[in-house]
């Protein structure tokens, strides 16, 4: 699957990274790093993650 | 336009008993069916303010940050108590954004973990003490103790001086008469806080450590450095928001499975279910209970219209029981999922210290289940005189190993 996230949105909340934080993390500069192409096997913790962004900045497909 | 019957649009939510009572979720419950753009009359000459209580109203109105500013207070009494720098909390974009970008790696989930010995140990020593003496008075020996260590400790301050921090905090935050000993009493808190602050400002300056205290000092927003007042606003808003409602969440949750004692039985059976059961003690408690934003023009919502420099409040504690969004909302589920609660808010503003909140209610709450221990109230809870927290002066508790 394929996730993307707003750079102009994104306010590292990092309540992505609490739900996932394998393919999400917010680094030292507060910036988000995240892994676009996550496995279909993390999709349920993937998809959490996406939709606890309070903001609305990640967006996924499959 | 849309009329709201009778009582609803009766409820007063300035009326402070029935928040003192425990009784609020009756008139959220009217006015959530019945007038979802609640106006309410504001005691002491006040413009008065809408409420909203409705979870869909509550997203639409957080998600239009332009419209509904923080920067004209957040309080829902028109004042300011911060002195004339705007906190992080006060502020609206773009320099909100930059603001809390300074902090936010500092409080990162992934970054609490190296607070976590600190807020285990923490733990350990409160749980040893109140098993050892049985019968306790919750807050001042457990729920207002772990917060206060935690948060100095991670802004800097060192141990020994975290009681100064949680007196200061009381004062400061509260309205109740009890902490008011002068007319002055918030002023004078206020000045012994931020010269206390001046003094750890210099000393991190001159020699940085691992705090955010450190961090803040170094920051620059546009290569500037934050002013002074600046810095202090921020120490401000971390020490009040930390504290307070952090304690809370663990007063309450005490008093939730109190009443739901299925649900202690659920998790001490099974306790991969701690992440979840404290979203849902966030959802069913909701420290924070509401928040203010001010509108920047005319909307028409609900049959009104919302004038600009309208007052609007949101209820995160009714949205939280709203019924379109949470079945069975009046009941403590500790597998709720999904569980997307409002008790850290939503949007921009969303809270900034929520992984170390949850770190430091998981801990106290995994130690309590290895240990085997039972907190049980004796006695109601006396609740902090105030609309906007949900917060406790005081829960006398039986500790029991089970
Ligand atoms: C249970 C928790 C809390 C309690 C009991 C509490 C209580 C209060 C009270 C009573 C005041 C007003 C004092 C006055 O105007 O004379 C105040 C001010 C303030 N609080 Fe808190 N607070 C809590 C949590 C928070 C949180 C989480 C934040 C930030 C996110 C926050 C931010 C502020 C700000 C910015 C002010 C200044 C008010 C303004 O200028 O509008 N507080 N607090
Ligand atoms: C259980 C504990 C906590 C609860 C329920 C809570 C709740 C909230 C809520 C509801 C807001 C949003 C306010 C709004 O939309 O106007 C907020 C904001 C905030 N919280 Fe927390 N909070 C908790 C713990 C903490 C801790 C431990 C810290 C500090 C380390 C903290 C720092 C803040 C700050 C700075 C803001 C303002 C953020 C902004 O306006 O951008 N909170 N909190
Ligand atoms: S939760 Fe949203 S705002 Fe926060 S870091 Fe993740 S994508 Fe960015």
């Amino acid at each position: 699957m394929r996730v993307t996230v707003d750079r102009d949105v994104c306010v590292s909340h990092g309540q992505c990274e609490y739900n996932d934080p394998d393919h999400f993390q917010i680094n030292d500069d507060g910036d988000l790093e995240l892994d676009e192409n996550p496995p279909d096997a993390s999709r349920d913790s993937v998809l959490r993650a996406v939709s606890a962004c309070p903001v609305r900045a990640l967006s996924a497909e499959s | 336009m849309t009329t709201a019957t009778h009582g609803a649009a009766q409820v007063d939510l300035s009326d402070l008993t029935p928040f003192i009572e425990g009784r609020e979720h009756e008139l959220f419950r009217e006015i959530r069916e019945n007038d979802p753009l609640h106006w309410n009359a504001e005691p002491n000459g006040g413009p008065g303010y809408w409420s909203l209580t409705r979870y869909a109203d509550l997203i639409t109105a957080i998600e239009d940050p332009t419209t509904f500013v923080n920067g004209l207070g957040t309080q829902i009494p028109s004042r300011r108590v911060e002195g004339h720098t705007p906190t992080v909390h006060n502020m609206d974009p773009p320099r909100h954004t930059a603001m809390r970008k300074v902090a936010t790696p500092h409080l990162r989930a992934v970054k609490i973990k190296e607070w976590q010995d600190l807020i285990e140990t923490s733990v350990s020593t409160i749980l040893d003490d109140i098993a050892g003496r049985g019968e306790v008075e919750l807050v001042s020996s457990a729920s207002a103790l772990l917060p206060i260590q935690v948060l100095g400790q991670v802004l800097g301050v060192p141990a020994e001086d975290c009681p100064l921090l949680a007196n200061w905090t009381d004062r400061v935050i509260s309205d109740d008469p009890e902490f008011m000993r002068g007319p002055d009493e918030k002023e004078r808190a206020r000045e012994e806080l931020f010269d206390y602050f001046r003094g750890l400002t210099e000393a991190r300056r001159a020699e940085p450590r691992n705090d955010i205290v450190s961090k803040l000092v170094a920051a620059r927003i546009e290569d500037e450095p934050l002013s002074w007042e600046e810095l202090a606003a921020y120490y401000f808003v971390l020490v009040g928001a930390g504290n307070e409602t952090t304690r809370n969440l663990l007063t309450g949750s005490v008093l939730a499975f109190a009443e739901h004692p299925g649900e202690w039985e659920r998790l001490r059976a099974d306790r991969s279910l701690l992440r979840p059961a404290i979203e849902e003690l966030l959802r069913f408690i909701t420290p924070i209970r509401a928040m203010r934003r001010t509108a920047t023009k005319d909307v028409e919502w609900h049959g009104r219209t919302v004038r600009q420099g309208d007052k609007l409040v949101l209820w995160f504690q009714a949205a939280n029981r709203d019924p379109e969004v949470f079945a069975d909302p009046d009941t403590l589920r500790v597998d709720r999922t999904p569980n997307q609660h409002l008790g850290f808010g939503w949007g921009i503003h969303t809270c900034l210290g929520s992984h170390l909140a949850r770190a430091e209610v998981s801990t106290f709450l995994r130690q309590m289940l290895e240990r085997d221990l039972r907190i049980v109230p004796v006695a109601e809870p006396d609740r902090l005189h105030t609309n906007q927290f949900h917060a406790f002066k005081r829960l006398r508790v039986r500790v029991e190993q089970a």
